[in-house]
Order: C-alpha cells, then sequence, then structure tokens
C-alpha cells in the first residue's frame, strides 16, 4: 500500500534534520512508539503500543535509516511484528527548507500481513495520515518549547 | 399418500432453535476442560527458521505447547478422492500435516497449538510463541500458478498442478464443430472465490478417558461416520472402535463442515497428550482463513451454434484453484460434480471439458453449496443467453430448440449424456412454460420496452438447471476415484409400547431430518409423528452412515429408512397373521392396523409390537423383536432441475442492481414436505445472490486475505432480498422408492446465472456483454463506462 504526505514545520531545516535523528525525541513525538533504543550505526530497536479500531497490541520490531543525504533525504525501513501480523515500512523522507520553514514530505510503501492485512488495510491510510499529523504538530511544539 | 407425506408439517426441531435450547458443541463443558488455541501463519509462504515457545510454556496456565516437531498425526490429513491426470498419471497427492513443518502455505495454516486451564490463558500464551519465518514469493491465481517460473506450492511437485484432467468427446472433434459453427459464443470470466459463512463456527471437544482408553469427539460436523474413518484410520492411526463421535446441532455447514480438519485430529491427539478434555471453537477470524473454500475456478469457455441456434459444440477450460493443500473431497468438485453436468437441459452433440488443477498459496478449495455444479450452470446459461442475443433470438425460444425431450425413465429410457452420467427423468420444458406463466414474459417484455424510454433499465434473466444428487452409487463413483463408498444407513427399533426410534446415518444441520424421516415413517406405519423420533449424529448409536451433503439425505438416507420400515411391515405381518389365525396373505395393513382383508378382524401395530418383544404366542421359529437396520446403495444419482427467472433494474448512473422479482419453478421429484422444500429454495437462491452481487473472497498478490472479516466480505442482508417466488413441477425419481430427488443446492445452483443474465439483459443496449461476479455497483457502473467508451478501460 502506498502511503505519501507532507508537513510544514516552523524552524531551520537543520533543526529538524537533528530532531529526526534523535531517537529520544522522536520516541517522545511519534504517537504509539513506547521504546526506540540505538543498537549500533542507524539501526534501531523499537515498540510500539497501538489501539486502532481493531487493530492493538505491542509491536516490536527494528528501524533502519539509509541511503542519508545531509539536510536533503534519507531511508526509514521498519519491520515490525505483534501476534496481529506483521508490518514493514519503507519509505523516504525529504526536507526542502522554504520562505516559512521546512517542508517535510514522505513517500513510501507499507507491506501487512496476518490479522493486520485482513482487519487493518482499510485503515491504514487513514491512520498515516492522523499519525503524520500529529507527529508534525508535536514535532513543532518540541522545537518551539526548545528554541522559543 | 398418508397424513404427513406432502404436508407442510411443522418442523419439530425448529421449538428448541428458536427458544435457544440447541445443544451445539461450544455449548459443551466438561468437567477439567482445558482450551486451545493456534498460532498460525501470517505469511502465504514462507520457510519457518525457528520457534520459541519458553515463554509461552512458562506463560500463566499453560498445560502444553506444540509444535510440528511433537510428531502429532505423521501421516497427515487425507485426501477422499482421486482424479488422475488425462494421461493416466496419478494426481499429485502433498501431505498435510496437522501443524506445519518446515514451511508454511497459507496463511492460517497451524504452526503451534496452546493447551491451557482458559481461552483467554491459551490465547495470550499463543502471543507468546515466538515464530521466526523468511518470507517467500507466494502465488494466488490458479492460472498465474502454472506459469513458468511461478512460485512453487509444493517443491516436489514441479509445475503446481495437482492434475489436468478431461471429460467429454474428443476434443479435436469438438474443436472442428465450433470451426465449422453458424456462430461461436465465447466468454472469460472467473468464478468467484466464496467463504461458507456457517453460522456457528466450527468448535470440536476430544474427551480421552484412559479408564477405557478411549476417545470421544464431540464435532460440529457433516458426517460423524466418515469423520471417525478417516480421524482414526488415516490421519492419527487410532483404532475405530476406540473412537465415539457426537454431533449435536449443528448450526449450517453448506459443505465446510464435511472435511476433515486439522484442528479436528489435533484436539484428539491433545486431549490423549495431556489428560484433559480439550476445546477448541473457531473465531470468525479462523473461519475465514482455515474453513475451506468454495468456487475459484478461471474458465474460457465456447460454445457453438448452428443457424436455427442449435448448439453443436461446448469446450470449457478451466483452471480450478485446489488452494495449497488438497482437503477431503476437493479434486472431485471441479472434475466429477462439474465436468459431468456439461450436458445440461440441452442435446447437445459434442462436449469437451478440460480442467486444470493448482495449488496456490491460499485455503484449501472444496464442496460449497451446490459444489461444481454452479458453476456449470452458470457456464452453460451465461453461454446460451449471450449467444441467443448475440444471434438475436429469443432466450425462451432458444432453449426450447435444445432442451432434450421428456421422459420419465420408465416408460421412456434415462438420458445418456456426452459427459458420463445417465439423467433419471425429466420434463425440461414443463419446467420453463410453468415458469413462464409465472412471469407473464410477454407482458414483462413490453413493460422493459417502455421503462427504457423513460431511461430506466429492467432486465430479465433466466437459469434452466440440472443437478446430480443423492450422492451416489458407489460403483460408479469408486470407478470415478472416490475413496469411500456413498451409501446410507437407516435403523427403525421399534420399542415395545409402539414407539418408534429412527436411526440415520446422514445429519441434519438445519434441513429438518427428524420431521421429513418422521413423516416417512409415520405415514408408512400408520402412527402418530408424535410416536416416531430420529436420531442422527452419534457413532454408537448410529450404526454408520456417510451423513449429509450433496443433497443426499432424502434420496439416499430416507430410502434407508423406507427399506427398514418394509422389513418391519413384513414381520410385522407375520406375528399379526399368528395372532388373527389367518394366512399373511390374507392381511391387509393401513391406519396403524392389520385386518383380514374382508372381515372386522384386526390387530393393531402396538399389539404387534409388544408382541414381539413379549412373545408368548408367536410364530414358531420367529425371533423377537421388532428393529431392522438396512443400507440402501442408491442404483444412480438423482437429477433434480427446474427453471429460474430474475427481474433486475438497474440504476445505470451508479451500478447498483435490484432484484425486482424472483421466481423459481423446481423439479425435486416428489416432495415430502412442501414448507421445507420451499426453505431450502429461498435459502440456496439467497446464497446464490451472494455470489452473484456481493461476495468474493480476496487475496493480495502477497496472498494475504483482504476479505477476513465482515468489514469487507459482504453477506446478503434483508434488503437484498427479494420475495421469492416458488412453484415446482413433479417428475418423479423412478429408481429410488420415494421417488425423490433432493433440493439442497438446487437455489444454489441456478440463480447466479439468471441474475447476472438478467443484469446483461439490461445493460445490453448500451452495449454491456458480460460483467464480472460479483456485480458489485463499482463494477457495473464500470462495466456501462466501459461500454459507452467504445470498449476502451475507465
Amino acid at each position: 500500500m502506498k502511503l505519501r504526505g507532507e508537513g510544514l514545520v516552523q524552524a531551520p531545516v537543520e533543526r529538524v534534520w537533528q530532531y529526526l535523528h534523535d531517537p529520544a525525541v522522536l520516541k517522545e513525538i511519534t504517537p504509539f512508539v513506547t521504546r526506540l533504543d540505538r543498537v549500533e550505526g542507524n539501526t534501531y530497536t523499537s515498540e510500539s503500543e497501538v489501539k486502532v479500531g481493531p487493530i492493538r497490541g505491542t509491536f516490536r520490531g527494528k528501524l533502519r535509516i539509509e541511503d542519508i543525504e545531509p539536510l536533503k533525504e534519507f531511508a526509514v525501513i521498519l519491520e515490525q511484528g505483534s501476534t496481529m501480523g506483521q508490518s514493514s515500512v519503507e519509505m523516504r523522507i525529504r526536507l526542502q527548507e522554504e520562505e516559512e520553514g521546512t517542508r517535510i514530505e514522505y513517500e513510501g510503501d507499507a507491506r501487512m500481513s496476518g490479522l493486520l492485512a485482513r482487519m487493518g488495510q482499510r485503515l491504514i491510510g487513514s491512520t498515516v495520515k492522523k499519525v503524520a499529523g500529529e507527529f508534525f504538530t508535536n514535532l513543532q511544539h518540541r522545537l518551539q518549547e526548545d528554541w522559543a | 399418500m398418508g397424513k404427513y407425506i406432502g404436508k407442510s408439517v411443522y418442523r419439530v426441531e425448529d421449538d428448541r432453535f428458536v427458544t435457544g435450547k440447541g445443544k451445539y458443541t461450544d455449548d459443551i463443558v466438561l468437567p477439567g476442560m482445558v482450551y486451545v488455541a493456534f498460532v498460525r501463519s501470517p505469511y502465504a509462504h514462507a520457510r519457518i527458521l525457528s520457534i520459541d515457545t519458553s515463554q509461552a510454556r512458562a506463560a500463566e496456565g499453560v498445560v502444553g505447547v506444540f509444535t510440528g516437531e511433537d510428531e502429532c498425526g505423521q501421516y497427515g490429513v487425507p485426501c477422499g478422492w482421486q482424479v488422475n491426470f488425462k494421461n493416466g498419471e496419478t494426481m499429485r497427492e502433498p501431505k498435510q500435516p496437522l501443524l506445519a513443518v518446515g514451511k508454511v502455505r497459507f496463511v492460517g495454516e497451524p504452526v503451534a497449538v496452546v493447551v491451557a486451564e482458559s481461552m483467554a490463558q491459551a490465547r495470550d500464551a499463543a502471543e507468546l510463541v515466538q515464530v521466526d519465518y523468511e518470507e517467500l514469493p507466494a502465488v494466488v491465481d490458479p492460472k498465474a500458478a502454472m506459469e513458468p517460473g511461478a512460485p512453487l506450492v509444493h517443491d516436489e511437485f514441479p509445475d503446481n498442478a495437482a492434475f489436468d484432467w478431461c471429460l467429454g468427446n474428443d476434443r479435436a472433434e469438438v474443436e472442428a464443430a465450433l470451426a465449422n459453427a453458424h456462430h461461436v459464443t465465447e466468454l472469460r470470466y472467473r468464478q468467484n472465490r466464496l467463504a461458507p459463512n456457517a453460522i456457528e463456527p466450527r468448535s470440536y471437544i476430544a474427551d480421552y478417558n484412559a479408564v477405557e482408553d478411549k476417545w470421544t469427539l464431540y464435532t460440529a460436523t457433516q458426517n460423524p461416520h466418515l469423520i471417525r474413518l478417516l480421524l482414526c484410520a488415516f490421519t492419527l492411526g487410532i483404532p475405530e472402535h476406540k473412537v465415539h463421535v457426537v454431533s449435536y446441532d449443528v448450526g449450517g455447514g453448506f459443505g465446510s463442515k464435511i472435511f476433515h480438519y486439522r484442528e479436528e485430529a489435533l484436539v484428539t491427539w491433545l486431549s490423549k497428550q495431556v489428560g484433559r478434555p480439550v476445546k477448541w471453537t473457531a473465531d470468525r477470524s479462523e473461519a475465514f482463513l482455515m474453513d475451506c473454500h468454495g468456487r475459484d475456478h478461471v474458465v474460457h469457455a465456447r460454445m457453438g451454434f448452428d443457424a436455427e441456434g442449435k448448439i453443436v459444440a461446448v469446450l470449457a477450460d478451466e483452471y480450478c484453484n485446489m488452494g495449497a493443500y488438497l482437503s477431503t473431497f476437493a479434486p472431485a468438485i471441479p472434475t466429477y460434480l462439474h465436468g459431468t453436468l456439461f450436458q445440461g437441459l440441452y442435446t447437445t452433440p459434442l462436449i469437451h471439458v478440460n480442467v486444470i488443477a493448482p495449488f496456490t498459496h491460499t485455503t484449501p478449495v472444496d464442496a460449497l453449496r451446490g459444489a461444481g455444479r454452479p458453476e456449470a450452470t452458470y457456464l452453460l446459461e451465461r453461454l446460451i443467453e449471450t449467444g441467443a442475443r448475440e444471434m438475436g433470438m429469443d432466450p425462451v425460444e432458444i432453449r426450447k430448440k435444445n432442451f432434450i425431450p421428456p421422459f420419465d425413465g420408465v416408460e421412456t429410457p434415462g438420458y445418456q449424456t456426452q459427459v458420463a452420467l445417465q439423467y433419471d427423468s425429466g420434463n425440461y420444458e414443463g419446467a420453463l412454460n410453468k415458469l413462464l406463466s409465472i412471469v407473464d414474459y410477454e407482458e414483462f417484455r413490453a413493460q422493459q420496452e417502455a421503462a427504457r424510454k423513460e431511461g430506466r433499465y429492467l432486465g430479465i434473466g433466466f437459469s434452466t438447471y440440472i443437478e446430480a444428487c443423492g450422492i451416489a452409487p458407489s460403483a460408479v463413483v469408486g470407478a470415478l476415484g472416490a475413496r469411500a463408498g456413498l451409501y446410507e444407513v437407516g435403523h427403525v427399533r421399534v420399542q415395545p409400547t409402539g414407539k418408534v426410534s429412527v436411526y440415520t446415518g446422514s445429519h441434519s444441520h438445519g434441513q429438518g431430518h427428524e420431521t421429513t424421516f418422521a413423516q416417512i415413517v409415520a405415514d408408512m406405519l400408520g402412527i402418530s409423528i408424535d410416536d416416531v423420533e430420529v436420531v442422527h449424529g452419534d457413532t454408537e448409536k448410529v450404526a454408520f452412515g456417510m451423513g449429509t451433503y450433496g443433497s443426499r439425505s432424502l434420496a439416499v438416507g430416507g430410502s434407508a429408512i423406507v427399506k427398514s420400515v418394509e422389513k418391519i411391515l413384513e414381520k410385522g405381518a407375520r406375528i399379526a397373521a399368528h395372532k388373527l389365525e389367518c394366512a399373511v396373505e390374507d392381511l391387509e395393513y393401513s391406519e396403524g392396523k392389520w385386518t383380514v382383508k374382508g372381515t372386522d378382524r384386526s390387530v393393531s401395530f402396538g399389539e404387534v409390537a409388544l408382541t414381539a418383544y413379549v412373545p408368548h404366542v408367536y410364530p414358531q421359529g420367529e425371533e423377537p423383536g421388532l428393529d431392522f437396520s438396512s443400507f440402501y446403495d442408491p442404483v444412480n444419482f438423482t437429477y433434480p432441475f427446474g427453471a429460474h427467472a430474475a427481474i433486475v433494474e438497474v440504476d445505470v448512473e451508479t451500478g447498483k442492481v435490484q432484484i425486482l422479482r424472483y421466481v423459481a419453478v423446481d423439479d425435486v421429484g416428489n416432495v415430502i414436505n412442501p414448507m421445507i422444500v420451499d426453505g431450502q429454495v429461498h435459502g440456496g437462491v439467497v446464497h446464490g445472490i451472494g455470489q452473484a452481487l456481493l461476495e468474493e473472497v480476496v487475496y493480495d498478490s502477497d496472498g494475504q486475505l483482504l476479505t477476513g472479516s465482515y468489514m469487507d466480505y459482504t453477506m446478503p442482508r434483508a434488503d437484498d432480498v427479494p420475495f421469492i417466488e416458488t412453484d415446482r413441477t413433479t417428475t418423479p425419481c423412478p429408481h429410488n422408492p420415494l421417488g425423490v430427488k433432493g433440493v439442497g443446492e438446487a437455489g444454489t445452483i441456478a440463480s447466479p446465472a439468471a441474475i447476472v443474465n438478467a443484469v446483461v439483459d439490461a445493460l445490453w443496449p448500451l452495449g454491456v456483454r458480460d460483467i464480472q461476479m460479483p456485480l458489485t455497483p463499482l463494477r457495473v457502473w464500470q462495466a456501462i463506462q466501459k461500454a459507452s467508451n467504445g470498449g476502451s478501460q475507465v
């Protein structure tokens, strides 16, 4: 399933980039995420508590960041599993400095299996949009708190 | 005819059903019972790298955790029917282990099982079983499975084909006839894949008794004895007399509860392992994943006509999905229950059907109500109506030109088809004429014309069908690869007080056996229906049985009961003659008593029954008791037929189809209980409406089931269903004592073609020629847009 969207954060691209690569910040601002620990380099272990309609449970998995082009673009590869099934997401994130701040675009593909695929498929599109919306809002708040 | 046969006697079972007192397997709670939860594959195709059960074993309440390494049922679940390749090569039959070993081959395949003190604990612990998979590419489409380079479902079968089979006349001859035909109609389509959706999910309880070294298996099945046989002789290798199978009330099956499933064998195996009664009941999600699906044929069909509209040849090439493993009856469905029906009601001289049955990474596919026959009817009835319209002929007239003339199987012989069957009796035009008189066809065509002028699109579609029921003559099906005989057992025990217990090997999962069979016995004995009890679903009460499927209960099971009642009447007459001091030939039996002809001297059935058990004054050499069992093996299938019509209106703006009228004229031979027959037709037609308009199992390209709940799999609801008008013609079956043919599947077989024909009839002026089932508003709208854009894709 294709995922795509964008958001605007009122902060310079350097700061946004820094926050997007700080696991402590990411854990705090990303909905559902309860743990995000660096294993080594750009590899992390993750845990999230998901509760969306019939989809609920603890998802555990690995997150990898690749193809880093500083201040411009990177790829996130997330593989998570729970008893509801497995999900893997490959997402490219692009940053672009604009007059009002930094535009963040994401574009990628999500694959699901098990109960997640049977029950969750139709919820994923809207859920990702909602999660992304909250993520951008939280990021904005955090940047304002830290740099105001 | 007596007091009951032919009357709409109220169903005796309904009191308990409508007051919530039915006894279903899941209602049973045994002391010390434990519960199981399955760990199922989230992938359609994957290698199992490791399974870690340590956390699950340590969880609260867990009694045991088992995997495929535990040698449970090392023989695997067997297949009950062998279909060979057309070159004579034996069907390819993969082992179906109880728990996956090494690889998983469809989403939902059981990988491990957790036994715990409570259902909740079992499920919680199942979540702790860590399975490490390496996902592999999957194939879900039956035609794609046969392409070179397609992912293999079983490595030992290099092209995924379970078999490649054909039936009928020489292919070259059929192709030549098509090449020389005046007109050839051609359709390519997919028979949509359906899920069975019985209201009661499958449920099993196994109770191993160490003192007797014996199991009791409570199971929601359509055929308890067959399950016992398969479970004991094949899957688990335990002595058959050591398993007692009980199946009380069963809430619908539609075929899905015929089959022997892994869970059933596993709970039986587990009960001895853990020394406790073990229960499993599927949830709805597991039902979507594990209950065998139906249909799923990819079809290329051709029908050739001469200039007058007579059919000269039919050729069908089909890819019929088997799923990942061969379920109990799976190979027989697209072959012997499908290819054999391509004669339809027509005198077609040349017929050839070729069926390739591939394995795919999907849930196994097997019999679903109609099983092969709805698919055959759909093919013929879509082709003949499309052919008629293409040639500018009337769909009714073209059928009349092609119908096999009436025959009763007594004065006029049965009809030998080009595809192995001999029809027993039929009057096909008679059924269609009755239908036309109800529908008022001329009047409808006038209305249709008027409506089109107002921009409203009405359509009428017909379906004239035949089915092979009363499964089946054992010698015939044996020659066709069945690994069982398909006779039935009827045991009638007259109690000393004249009350009668009837034990039948067929099994009711909603059909009303307790009423219908009691009607027959009460009439034959001239006693009250209240004095007859029908018992089924217990291998220790009923001597043997083959169960209920293929509309066989009345034709085969009912006939076995008739044979036993006849034996009772014969013996009863000898006892009566002794009491009345006359010859047996001097007696006549009616209204429950034997009377010496021409006198008022008589003895009642009750008196004879008592005498049989208190034989103080008794014929010399006669055994006491009044108790007979019979095995009935039919000499032929039965061939119900009929004519159905659907009248629809299509909203061309939204693509929504509304069924305005549905009329069914069925000929099921003699009718014992008209209300039950009507009920079966109603249910069957609704099931067919589901296939035609709403239902479809969908997998994504990775083999993930996308329609795994009622959010995505659409069942017919009350507002999708019109008032269904039913009527009948009666052409008795010439070869069974009741003259009955069977009705359980008729509606499902006839209706999809009638509805799709009606929609195409409505939209023909717009250029629409075919729409793939289910005819959802989207698909209908797309077909209209495509036609109005001159055939280009929207």
